[in-house]
């Protein structure tokens, strides 16, 4: 019997903190592109519930709506402690607008535990605790660095992290 | 005989009032003035050192820069910008930057904040002077915010040669 070849995205499920920064963006193009349906209904969830659970990588995410924002906590699977709710981000906007965010911030939040809580692989992972990106990848103020969002919408274009991207949708 | 005391003298001394004021003005600014706070926080900004990981079956060197904050009371997290900076044709350039990485202290105790992924891919293995530097905003659990900087104090050679970006 022939062993299946490990696709580049499963080798990121594996990769954790040895993810670079442009993978993790390439990764947040990447599954907003592939799981935008599940987003979707996901969403619809969310929006009706208040409450929604999902399990990525080795990685439980919680999110939660409360005052028009929606949050997440998350921890690895069978972990007793919940890392804190630092990402937020507001839903004080229409319904259609409303998917279209949490869309994103559910991507934001995937990466985030594939990063953090990645499947078992060859990599010993790092200690240290919980650790993302301050500025998420759906705000546009990560591409000018925090340095307004008219100079990140300018910059996003220039850093399009393509290689990766094609490496993603064909290895 | 007896001695007689100049008690009289003594009760009778007057401070001379501007005397009285300055002293009075220097009371004030002694208690009232803002005093220096002690940091409740250190920064520790370990020198770059090579490190070995697998990537599609490969061993990849990477560079890696290790940063720690420790607080002497719980923190809710840290945000770090850090770079690596390395000479190259006897010029000092930074060639990785780490922007806004945020890491919430581990579960034994909220007082410390590792880095420990701060890493870049080695181009080649050609031997380079590295050094870290990195700048630290902390948020406390009291609601405080802490900012400080550090750095590796001096260059060191790695078998790693990154190209700059």
């Amino acid at each position: 019997m022939q062993n299946r070849k490990v696709t580049f995205y499963e080798e990121c499920l594996t990769l954790g903190r040895f993810l670079s920064r442009a993978e993790k963006e390439a990764l947040y193009k990447y599954l907003l592109e592939t799981k935008r349906n599940t987003y979707r209904a996901g969403a619809k969830t969310l929006l009706q519930d208040d409450f929604l659970t999902v399990y990525v990588a080795n990685g439980e995410i919680q999110y939660g709506i409360e005052d028009k924002h929606v949050h997440y906590v998350a921890r690895e699977i069978n972990s007793a402690e919940f890392c804190p709710a630092i990402r937020k981000l507001s839903l004080h906007v229409p319904k259609f607008l409303k998917v279209i965010r949490l869309e994103r911030f559910f991507a934001q939040a995937e990466v985030d535990i594939l990063s953090n809580f990645p499947l078992p692989g060859d990599n010993q992972q790092p200690e240290g605790g919980f650790g993302i990106n301050a500025i998420p990848f759906y705000d546009l103020k990560y591409y000018s660095n925090g340095r307004g969002m008219l100079r990140g919408f300018l910059k996003k274009f220039e850093n399009s992290n393509s290689e990766i991207l094609t490496k993603l949708r064909t290895l | 005989m007896s001695i007689s005391l100049p008690l009289k003298q003594v009760f009778k001394f007057k401070v001379p009032g501007v005397l009285a004021l300055a002293i009075f003005a220097g009371q004030f600014l002694v208690n009232e003035l803002p005093k220096v706070k002690e940091p409740l926080c250190k920064i520790d900004v370990e020198r770059p050192h090579t490190s070995t990981y697998l990537k599609q079956r490969k061993n990849l060197e990477i560079l890696k820069l290790n940063v720690t904050t420790e607080c002497t009371v719980p923190q809710e997290f840290t945000i770090l910008n850090a770079d690596i900076q390395a000479i190259v044709d006897n010029v000092q350039i930074s060639v990785q930057r780490f922007d806004n990485e945020l890491r919430v202290p581990d579960e034994k105790g909220r007082f410390k904040a590792k880095y420990r992924d701060l890493q870049v891919d080695c181009d080649s293995l050609e031997p380079t002077m590295y050094f870290g530097q990195a700048q630290a905003e902390i948020h406390l659990k009291n609601g405080e915010v802490e900012k400080l900087s550090g750095d590796s104090q001096y260059f060191v050679s790695q078998d790693c040669k990154i190209d700059a970006k």
